[in-house]
């Protein structure tokens, strides 16, 4: 009877279903629960909080952690759609026990379904790792983003009394040794895996890459571990055709998503959300809840710096050429230039100048997604004697695809700037403790000479 | 000393950055095992293509990663190093005798001062007696290893090969040799070929010792691994052109313990001492007998040999071939106008209900907007510098006249748009303060999580990175190391200078003794802990 209270029968269950087995294996909700949920009925509100927090998990942390109590994952789910600027004050307002809201959770789901391509990033997220993958950028690093959030750090333990600045020079330098070792080992692992690449070149079906990967290689060689490689794979392949399907079914679940915004409608005779928002808003300026915001601010500001910098370096520079260019055109005057031919020289520049301008403008305005984010990585050998893959849609794969040249291009430059950058910093710092040395009584300091 | 509250803080940094670092390791440890178990029993032969990379200094940050290849190498690359440390070491002496002469005017010596000079001369000497070094590491693992291979050697026959083509072979490190002679000696019954390996061990041997005998024994050794390269190579597969043109070294063969002994000498830079590395290499011998991957059994056969016959399982290609059909349909797969447009209705109709005062643009979204600025920043930044180079003639200084004018404008864009998201940014908070429920502290609320994966996570379409060579591979790896750790170094730095200088002017402000601290200060915020200034006192007591 519930079933047909979406108006149609044969379809919504359908792709409800699709929708579910499109989901990773791991939190696939039964498909009841979409329409227990709808009636905001209690009983669902625990598996979709459970649905919600691993669905997330996985695009935020990479993995699900069980442990969890239902508490911390409750904040964490919400956290994350504050993150992501979901905004119904109901929703926050949900118990911390998971009890209820069934229905509030299903809205917030069907929210992230779109605003962030829930699915589709959920598919690469899990997509099972048989090719050789690397990234294209290092923001990825767990080396880095860890450290992006942290202002305040766990204490130390044990750490009562002063410490030996020795100790830090210590820590220091052990730190540089670590980054050595971590550099033999990548450049020793860039060795094997070019070799596999290259013994195995050719023997591939795929013809776009032609080689193995690592765990290609290792199935040839121990073909009885792989069973739970091949489950894996096979499991992907039923998700991608889950997804195909629901791809084609979506339009009738959003039809009967808006029959769960009217029930909703008529069941709410209590406050509105305004009412709710102005109550709120007399609590004290709560502290971020959306932790890294302070981060975020003082990146902002820290990239103003620098781009008010550049501003007035291109200032100075445009002026001082502007004055040269107008010297130059009075010389010109003299010389009586033929008019006609000028300004036609003009135009074309100007034509030039505005299309290199406009593809600039473009590229800055725009997500550059090209040189960030994992990708496959594929030995192709230079000779021409290698097959090339076939035709299908070359163009396209073209667009996406990087090659090394243009990546290493790519991370010099960004390698320069953050050589400078710690040059620069280093400077001022030597500067200031020249000025310290300068202030102590009866001692000089020869600093160590340049490279 | 430093007092606690900013020991504390540097110390977690500098521990986490450690932990991070070790915990990477730990990861690459994992995939370098599987790698060699994968190459690890065919590692015998292998063509090299490195003989151009040798000596590159990509791995600017580390002279001796090759440590493990052959200590030749080795060798060479420190005569490098060597040569900077000479000249430093001329400086140093000017330097030395300009400080003893302010001593002589100053007509006292004090022992601080002569201390320091003594302890940054002592540094460099050790540095800087490679020749010494080079000479003992050639000799110590000959005098053991010598002997049973001279043996082995002596007791084939003798038949000539082509000793052209040995002198194309990069010499094979002495320490390894025992190990590859066993090798290719327990392989060559195995695969019941036995007199092939034989003779081209023994015509090997002829050409080295025609050509070497007078040079010493360990050159001989080398020869001999040679030797056994061939001979695995006679008794293995078709031979492809490529193994013929190119070198063979046995870098390939530096398993674990060898790029372990790598590491431990890296371990203790200071104690790059002769007699510590050719202990190292001497140590690491015995270890390297047993190797048990290496034990070959009869099936065993190199991947390099098999790799024409490579074939994966026909269950894995038929789900492979299907899986990637369907994620190249995926990705093609686009949503219908249908579904968009009742998909839209939807979000439009939830939207409506959000707190009025919800800002029109996330945290997420900002974060991605600010990471599109850095790149237009250093987009901008690099226009800017191209296009101030020399111009010639007045149209293309107009044209840079133009262009940057243009880049002015963009500018001034961003800038803009970075205020938008700043206030932005300010007024998530004043959601916070809205939405965020009733139980209890709002704080608690909170749970720090990661930012999405950078990348556009919502297509589905992988891009292939294309590499041709070892060093399009070694130089990205590098330069995405370089790049994370100049990045930390970034951070770190800045860390400690918001604690360190402080602390410093503190000391100073109240007359007490800081020539120690500011030593290492110093050397931390200005020099990366790499070099140290002098202090000179000159107060007379």
């Amino acid at each position: 009877m519930q079933r047909r209270a979406g108006g149609r029968a044969g379809p919504l269950p359908a792709a409800i279903g699709a929708l579910c087995r499109a989901l990773p294996l791991g939190s696939r909700p039964a498909p009841d629960t979409f329409r227990l949920a709808k009636f905001d009925r209690p009983q669902a509100s625990p598996e979709l909080w459970r649905l919600l927090y691993s669905l997330l998990k996985q695009i935020h942390e990479g993995g699900c952690t069980k442990s969890d109590t239902i508490d911390t994952q409750i904040r964490f789910v919400k956290s994350v759609l504050r993150y992501h600027g979901y905004g119904r004050p109901e929703f926050y307002q949900l118990p911390s026990d998971g009890s209820v809201g069934s229905r509030e959770l299903l809205l917030a789901f069907s929210w992230l379904l779109h605003r962030i391509n829930l699915l589709e990033q959920l598919l690469s997220v899990n997509r099972v790792k048989i090719r050789d993958e690397t990234s294209l950028c290092t923001c990825g690093d767990n080396l880095l983003k860890s450290w992006k959030g942290m202002t305040e750090l766990a204490p130390e333990h044990g750490l009562k009394n002063e410490v030996d600045i020795r100790y830090l020079q210590w820590l220091n330098g052990r730190l540089r040794f670590q980054w050595r070792s971590l550099h033999v080992d990548y450049q020793e692992q860039c060795k094997l895996l070019y070799k596999i690449h290259v013994y195995t070149n050719g023997s591939h079906m795929d013809q776009t890459v032609g080689h193995f990967s690592v765990t290609e290689t290792d199935l040839i060689r121990q073909p009885d571990n792989y069973k739970q490689l091949m489950q894996l794979l096979e499991s992907e392949t039923s998700r991608l055709e889950a997804f195909l399907e629901w791809k084609q079914l979506e339009p009738v679940y959003w039809q009967w998503m808006e029959t769960v915004l009217d029930t909703m409608a008529e069941d709410v005779f209590t406050c509105s959300a305004q009412d709710i928002c102005s109550k709120k808003t007399t609590l004290a300026n709560a502290p971020l809840c959306y932790c890294s915001a302070d981060n975020i601010v003082e990146e902002i500001d820290q990239l103003t710096k620098d781009l008010v910098i550049l501003g007035d370096g291109l200032c100075d520079v445009v002026t001082c050429k502007k004055s040269e260019w107008h010297e130059k055109i009075k010389g010109r005057e003299r010389e009586l230039l033929d008019e006609k031919e000028f300004s036609e020289a003009i135009g074309k520049i100007h034509k030039a100048v505005e299309l290199k301008l406009s593809e600039l403008k473009y590229q800055c305005a725009h997500k550059k997604n090209k040189m960030h984010g994992p990708c496959r990585l594929v030995f192709k050998d230079k000779h021409p004697a290698s097959k090339m893959g076939f035709g299908r849609s070359r163009a396209k794969e073209a667009l996406m695809n990087v090659s090394a040249s243009e990546l290493i291009n790519e991370l010099r430059m960004k390698e320069a700037r953050l050589e400078k950058e710690l040059k620069q910093l280093q400077e001022e710092c030597r500067h200031k403790l020249t000025e310290v040395a300068d202030g102590m009584d009866s001692v000089i300091c020869i600093p160590p000479m340049k490279r | 000393m430093v007092p606690a509250g900013c020991a504390r803080r540097l110390v977690s940094i500098l521990n986490r950055a450690l932990e991070d670092c070790a915990e990477q390791r730990r990861k690459l440890d994992h995939s370098l095992n599987q790698c060699q178990a994968l190459l690890g029993d065919c590692s015998l032969i292998v063509p090299q293509c490195l003989s151009g990379t040798q000596s590159r200094p990509g791995s600017r940050f580390l002279l001796k990663i090759h440590v493990p290849e052959s200590p030749k190498l080795e060798v060479s690359t420190k005569s490098e190093e060597n040569e900077p440390a000479a000249k430093e070491l001329e400086e140093l002496e000017l330097l030395t005798r300009a400080l003893e002469k302010v001593l002589r005017v100053r007509k006292s010596v004090l022992e601080t001062p002569l201390q320091t000079v003594g302890a940054a001369e002592g540094e460099k000497t050790s540095d800087k007696k490679p020749a010494a070094k080079a000479s003992i590491t050639e000799q110590v693992p000959v005098s053991k290893e010598s002997i049973p291979k001279t043996i082995k050697v002596t007791s084939l026959s003798k038949k000539p090969v082509t000793s052209k083509k040995a002198s194309a072979y990069v010499l094979k490190a002495p320490y390894r040799t025992d190990l590859d002679v066993k090798r290719s000696h327990r392989k060559a019954p195995a695969q019941q070929s036995s007199r092939i390996p034989r003779v081209a061990v023994k015509g090997s041997t002829k050409g080295t010792s025609s050509q070497q005998a007078k040079t010493n024994v360990p050159v001989m050794g080398r020869k001999v691994i040679y030797a056994a390269a061939g001979s695995q190579q006679a008794c293995g597969s078709p031979r492809s052109p490529l193994c013929k043109e190119q070198s063979f070294a046995f870098g390939d063969s530096t398993n674990h313990e060898n790029s372990g002994a790598a590491n431990l000498q890296l371990a203790n830079p200071e104690k790059n001492s002769p007699g510590s590395l050719a202990e190292s290499l001497v140590t690491q011998n015995p270890m390297a007998g047993d190797i048990p991957e290496w034990s070959p059994t009869p099936q065993t056969c190199t991947l390099w040999e098999k790799r024409s016959l490579l074939k994966l399982p026909p269950l894995y290609r038929k789900t492979y071939s299907r899986n990637s059909r369907l994620w190249e349909t995926c990705c093609l797969c686009q949503t219908s106008a249908a579904a968009a447009a009742t998909r839209n209705h939807f979000v439009e109709r939830i939207q409506t209900t959000f707190c009025p005062s919800t800002p029109t643009i996330s945290p997420a979204e900002i974060e991605e907007e600010i990471n599109v600025l850095h790149d237009a920043y250093s987009l901008l930044s690099h226009r800017f510098k191209a296009e101030n180079t020399g111009h010639t003639t007045w149209q293309s200084e107009y044209e840079c006249l133009l262009t940057l004018e243009g880049l002015q404008t963009t500018v001034s864009q961003c800038l803009n748009k970075l205020q938008q998201l700043r206030r932005a940014a300010e007024s998530q908070g004043r959601l916070q303060a809205c939405c965020i429920g009733d139980a209890g502290c709002p704080s608690a609320d909170c749970t720090p999580f990661r930012g999405q994966q950078c990348g556009n996570m919502s297509v589905l379409a992988v891009p292939l990175l294309y590499y041709s060579s070892l060093q399009e591979l070694r130089d990205i790896t590098a330069l995405k190391l370089q790049v994370a750790m100049l990045c930390q170094k970034i951070n770190i730095q800045k860390v400690m200078i918001t604690e360190l200088l402080p602390v410093l002017e503190y000391r100073l402000h109240h007359k007490d003794s800081v020539s120690h601290l500011y030593r290492a200060v110093y050397t931390l915020l200005c020099e990366g802990g790499e070099r140290f200034p002098v202090l000179l006192h000159t107060r007379v007591f």
